[in-house]
């Protein structure tokens, strides 16, 4: 029987004089720190007391008290109280997405400019803002806008029409008084101050942003949605270093999903589409970026248009199944078609 | 592997000298020099020592031999296939999955990779052993793997719902080194685990880690490859697939992970993580998008059989099930 193979002191996230030290000393993989103490380790190789102590923290790894760290039973996860989600207004693509946007997880938004990814992306922004006595989310936004699409008097629409919507529902026979008493208390200019507005230029913003977003979350504990408007802007303009472009996008995701995971808070992402044509020369739209992107994203919605309508289609999904729903971007917002759309009356008849 | 202050040096080597040899490692006093323990116990080593130290090797260090005969054997009795849950898949695999083996899925996104491994992972579980799945980017869902537990034939061995999920463990992993770091400990969690059962546990394999799942590598390690450091990201590579290859044989389990794919229009799609990653599943399959719901899979390399054949499946809500080979197709 092999042994358990044990990390090594190589790879661990020291500084690298630190690793060449112990490696000197002899402390080649996890196995040689068992059982010593801080102490120990600091007297035989000659480092700080605290430098042993964050050493064989890391040595030890996930391991503590025989149970590791994080892990959780897929039973608990199970049992977890199903999160609440963003709508969209439309309650078509809700039903599509499964309710509406979910937390935890990053989904994606692909179309050809003029979709309405924005539409969608402001609407959200305003949407996770509905209170809790609503069935919404009751929190607030980062907007990240790349390419300046955000458009501030748009929302203050979007803002208007969502708070006339809860105010006659309030006011409905099924009206709660705490659904009365949350809506008094919203106004339009408190539903812009609660969306956070990232502008970002250029690339190396876009890259100090990932850094410090989890420490802004962290002091703006409100915050259910990040909203990325969009992925494909810088990395449309310099396609010659594509490994580097994919390593940076890839770094990108890793950021985001833990963000998402760690926060509980939804993360949308929009993204262009491009052509993929098949092997018998049909071609389709598919989303932008390449494979090294394809896996970031949870869930992939892809938006188009057919026949003069928006669609909406499940692209990729985990969980749900690959639907279709239709769209409207109107002056309140984005709304669901309420009554089909009467066929044209046959001349001949 | 003892350190050398461990090993039983007997009356060669005085109680000073033992002192001094508590802290080095075998592997220490042979990196510095064909048996040169005056190195190490200075002026008071003497021949003795050096005899006793070979002595030692010999006994502790050496590895075993076996003639293929008895490998073979041992293959026969020890070596268990875990069937995937889908019929076709297990056809192509000879069986199924093999402990042992570190074994992996690629494929395009949507090709039922995720869904592979969870169907393998519920069915594995409802007979009580344990499956322990790292989670690079929020996929698992717990309400898909209940609903792949009720298409499960029944069986006397069949736990009930919560039994069967609370057999598998999902870690959130959010980097390379977490994934190294989060092995590891399950491996020593289970090293224990079985040292406290014994050899011949009374109820079978019933909380024995059986199948590990890493979904997905490439996710995993995207941000670290082709970086101006770019020894750092291939030994990492190297790193997660020896770990992955040496936990499959030293615990005799199965390794699962799944793979994006690269590439082009010309050679068609191929395993991402090129060629470093490529020599490191024992066995790899590749799955493919058809229309709909249908996907079919290739052996692409294995250790066992030669490549080629196709499993065709279906992917339902209930997870993925054989369907009939589509007329025209081989």
């Amino acid at each position: 029987m092999t042994a358990i193979p044990r990390r090594s002191v190589a790879l661990l996230p020291l500084p690298n004089a630190l690793q060449h030290l112990l490696m000197a000393c002899g402390y080649r993989t996890t196995a040689d720190f068992d059982g010593i103490s801080s102490p120990a380790l600091a007297h035989t190789s000659g480092i700080p007391l605290e430098d042993a102590s964050a050493v064989l923290q890391m040595a030890q790894g996930h391991l503590h008290n025989g149970s590791v760290q994080g892990e959780r039973s897929a039973r608990a996860l199970l049992e977890e109280r199903p999160m609440r989600r963003i709508i969209t207004f439309c309650s078509d693509v809700d039903q599509i997405l499964g309710g509406g946007v979910a937390l935890g997880q990053l989904t994606e938004l692909c179309g050809v400019p003029g979709v309405g990814k924005t539409q969608l992306g402001m609407q959200l922004a305003v949407d996770v803002q509905i209170p809790y006595a609503f069935g919404g989310l009751g929190g607030t936004a980062v907007y990240i806008d790349t390419e300046g699409s955000f458009a501030v008097e748009r929302v203050e629409q979007v803002a208007e029409a969502c708070m006339r919507h809860l105010q006659k529902l309030a006011a409905s026979p099924n009206g709660t008084s705490q659904q009365a008493d949350a809506v008094s208390c919203m106004d339009k200019e408190g539903m812009l101050a609660n969306i956070h507005l990232f502008r970002v230029t250029e690339l190396a913003q876009q890259m100090t942003l990932s850094n410090e977003l989890d420490l802004f979350i962290s002091q703006h504990p409100l915050v259910k949605l990040v909203v990325f408007d969009s992925v494909t802007f810088h990395f449309r303009q310099d396609s010659r270093d594509l490994a580097q472009r994919a390593r940076v996008l890839a770094g990108l995701a890793q950021c985001l999903t833990r963000l998402a995971a760690q926060r509980r808070l939804a993360v949308v992402i929009m993204n262009q589409v491009t052509t993929k044509v098949s092997d018998n020369d049909s071609s389709h739209l598919i989303p932008a970026l390449g494979d090294s992107w394809a896996h970031a994203s949870a869930t992939q919605v892809l938006l188009s248009f057919q026949d003069g309508t928006r669609q909406a289609r499940i692209y990729k999904s985990p969980s749900l199944p690959e639907r279709t729903a239709e769209y409207l971007i109107t002056a309140d917002g984005v709304r669901g078609r309420r009554t089909p759309k009467r066929p044209r009356p046959d001349p001949a008849a | 592997m003892p350190r050398a202050g461990q090993l039983d040096w007997g009356s060669d080597v005085d109680a000073a000298g033992l002192a001094l040899l508590q802290d080095v490692s075998v592997e220490e006093i042979l990196l510095r020099g064909k048996f040169d323990l005056e190195h190490i116990l200075s002026a008071t080593a003497s021949a003795q020592a050096d005899k006793r130290f070979q002595q030692l090797l010999q006994q502790h260090v050496a590895p075993r031999v076996q003639n293929g005969a008895q490998v073979m054997l041992q293959l026969q009795q020890q070596v268990n296939i875990l069937p995937t849950g889908c019929s076709s898949l297990d056809d192509l695999l000879k069986g199924g999955l093999r402990e042992g083996h570190m074994i992996e899925l690629t494929g395009e996104p949507a090709s039922g990779k995720s869904q592979a491994c969870l169907l393998a992972a519920v069915t594995t579980a409802a007979r009580g052993e344990r499956v322990e799945w790292l989670d690079t980017s929020t996929f698992f869902n717990a309400h898909h793997a209940a609903a792949f537990y009720h298409a499960l034939p029944a069986s006397p061995h069949k736990l009930p719902l919560e039994a069967c999920l609370d057999a598998i463990r999902v870690h959130p992993v959010q980097d390379a080194l977490d994934a190294l770091s989060i092995l590891e400990a399950v491996m020593l969690q289970e090293q224990e685990s079985r040292a406290a059962r014994g050899p011949q546990p009374r109820q079978g394999r019933v909380g024995r880690l059986s199948l590990i799942v890493v979904d997905s590598v490439s996710a995993l390690m995207g941000p670290v490859l082709g970086s101006g450091q770019y020894g750092y990201g291939q030994a990492l590579l190297t790193s997660l697939g020896h770990t992955l290859k040496q936990a499959a044989t030293s615990l005799s389990v199965v390794c699962l992970n799944t793979n994006g794919v690269v590439g082009g229009r010309q050679s068609g799609p191929r395993p991402a993580l090129g060629e470093t990653w490529r020599v490191q599943p024992q066995i790899r399959l590749q799955l493919h998008r058809e229309e709909g719901q249908r996907r079919w899979a290739t052996l692409l390399a294995s250790t066992i059989s030669p490549s080629g054949g196709r499993a065709w499946f279906q992917l339902t809500p209930t997870g993925p099930q054989t369907c009939a080979v589509p007329s025209g197709s081989l």
